[in-house]
């Protein structure tokens, strides 16, 4: 998780200059997925939540 | 003499790395710009659905559409880019004739873990070609969020916009907005404007959603005759479909490939995607004489604003697969005959009992279907590709084009809502949607201090 170069100059960089470049992309990607399964997760039983107390008001 | 030779060759060398620098920022800047632009159709999907509910679902209708935008970006990224470039040639993952297209090529450019798909010195066009294609994406799934509105579980749709927008829209953009997508290469498919890939798709897509999801309470009688349902502001509706309009541009120019750069199809004139030249200029002409004939064929029609914006969009859909080709009155009378077929085309949906809210078949499915043919009709026989000796648009390649952007869009839509549907997942409980959807899982309001009713008659 860090440049994917060596250098203490930008002369002479090229292509990819993202962080993690070349190594920890799955790590990141893998993180992502999470979030968002882990918010819909929530999201879905929110919206259970809130639909059967509207069944027991009614 | 050798030295004079010397510093002119220097001077040429610095103005050539000039004019790629000023060009290579040009067509940066061209895609980057598409992206503001079509965020305006979001910005108009969202009023329009927000105004075309009632105000009780209101909040809970744009939550739904803003969600949807969000969600497709990550798996646009994750998958979705991947399977334009994988795909063109069938499910084979063969590489085409272009070399742009395959297994290969895909995991080349589009893995998520692909030196292009990040910040990257040497690429100055994979980011801003993703983001217009994230946004063609998020479309789809504005278009099926808006005739699903005040029932659908918003998980539900979740997954229903994730389906469309990753998955299926992409898959229809690999075979026929794809210089090596089959479609393309063996039927001459011509598609410019997206009418098919992604209108007729999404259009498709919710009527099989529609289908499983059922009506709103209270839209259709016992005896099967249908109620309007209004929604609470007719004007937040009427700003929305013009603001999609204006966003409408932006996903135009993301449908042209700039001349000058390495992935260019040359460096004169601008390009389809499918690497047939076309202008800018001709595609203004025959864009606003399709926006004036759908307002008007509308207009004649019904009367009603509503429709008259709807025809508006209806009239660039049903022009927008030949934008490139039209003689612009030509565009005119395809936008008109188009718009003045959409409210039919609605009410047949809505007399077999399918309340889809905001004529999302009739304006999308069914116009980008009428658009697709009109080629077929009226501008057959032109290059269908780039290169020598190539198929020719023809009514045939558009009738097959047609009839599998159909398909590809309603089957996989009515599949996944069924599944949802018989898991529990795709509708409302019914004490929810009396209640309204924003009181029941909304936790802010969309008019705190209520609407007001018009005070006392005058008289």
């Amino acid at each position: 998780m860090e440049a994917p170069f060596d250098a203490t100059s930008w002369d002479g960089i090229t292509g990819a200059i993202y962080a993690g470049y070349g190594s920890v992309e799955g790590l990141w990607l893998l993180a992502c997925l999470v979030m968002i399964v882990v918010a819909i997760v929530f999201g879905w039983r929110h919206e259970e939540h809130a639909y059967k107390a509207t069944e027991k008001k009614s | 003499m050798e030295q004079d030779l010397a510093s002119l060759a220097a001077a040429v060398a610095e103005l050539q790395g000039n004019h790629a620098a000023t060009n290579g920022t040009f067509s940066e800047t061209f895609y980057f710009l598409t992206i503001p632009l079509m965020v305006l159709i979001h910005v108009g999907f969202l009023a329009y659905e927000m105004g075309a509910s009632r105000s009780k679902n209101a909040l809970a209708s744009g939550i739904k559409n803003i969600l949807a935008f969000a969600m497709i970006v990550p798996f646009f990224y994750f998958i979705g880019w991947w399977i334009y470039w994988a795909f063109p040639t069938g499910l084979t993952l063969s590489e085409g004739a272009m070399g742009i297209s395959g297994l290969a090529y895909a995991n080349d450019v589009a893995l998520p873990w692909s030196q292009y798909m990040g910040p990257n010195l040497d690429d100055r066009s994979s980011g801003v070609f993703w983001g217009a294609f994230v946004l063609f994406a998020a479309t789809t799934a504005s278009i099926l969020s808006g005739g699903v509105i005040e029932r659908i579980k918003l998980t539900g749709f979740v997954v229903l916009a994730i389906v469309l927008g990753a998955f299926v829209w992409i898959l229809a953009a690999a075979w026929g907005w794809h210089a090596d997508g089959w479609l393309v290469t063996k039927f001459g498919y011509h598609d410019f404007g997206a009418a098919g890939v992604v209108h007729m798709i999404a259009g498709f897509f919710s009527l099989g959603v529609l289908i499983n999801l059922g009506p709103r309470i209270g839209k259709f009688n016992a005896d099967g005759t249908a109620n309007h349902i209004a929604g609470h502001s007719m004007p937040m509706t009427l700003i929305g479909l013009m603001l999609i309009i204006a966003g409408f541009w932006g996903f135009l120019m993301g449908c042209v490939i700039v001349p000058g750069e390495a992935w260019s199809w040359g460096n004169e004139i601008e390009a389809t995607i499918y690497g047939t030249p076309m202008t800018i200029s001709g595609m203004t002409f025959n864009t606003l004489m399709g926006f004036s004939g759908g307002i008007i064929g509308a207009w004649m029609i019904t009367r009603d604003p509503f429709w008259m914006m709807s025809g508006a969009l209806g009239g660039i859909i049903s022009a927008a697969a030949g934008l490139d080709l039209w003689y612009p009155p030509m565009a005119f009378a395809i936008g008109f005959i188009g718009a003045c077929m959409m409210p039919f085309v609605a009410s047949f949906i809505e007399k077999r009992g399918i309340d889809d809210a905001v004529g999302a078949f009739a304006v999308h499915g069914f116009l980008g279907f009428w658009g697709l043919l009109a080629v077929g009709i009226a501008a057959q026989g032109y290059p269908a590709m780039f290169g020598e000796d190539v198929i020719e648009t023809s009514f045939l390649g558009q009738l097959v084009g047609a009839v599998t952007m159909g398909l590809l869009g309603f089957v996989p839509g009515y599949v996944v809502s069924f599944i949802l549907k018989v898991t529990g997942q795709l509708r409302v409980p019914k004490e929810a949607e009396f209640m309204g959807l924003d009181a029941v899982k909304v936790p802010a309001q969309a008019y705190p201090e209520a609407l007001h009713p018009t005070v006392s008659p005058a008289e």
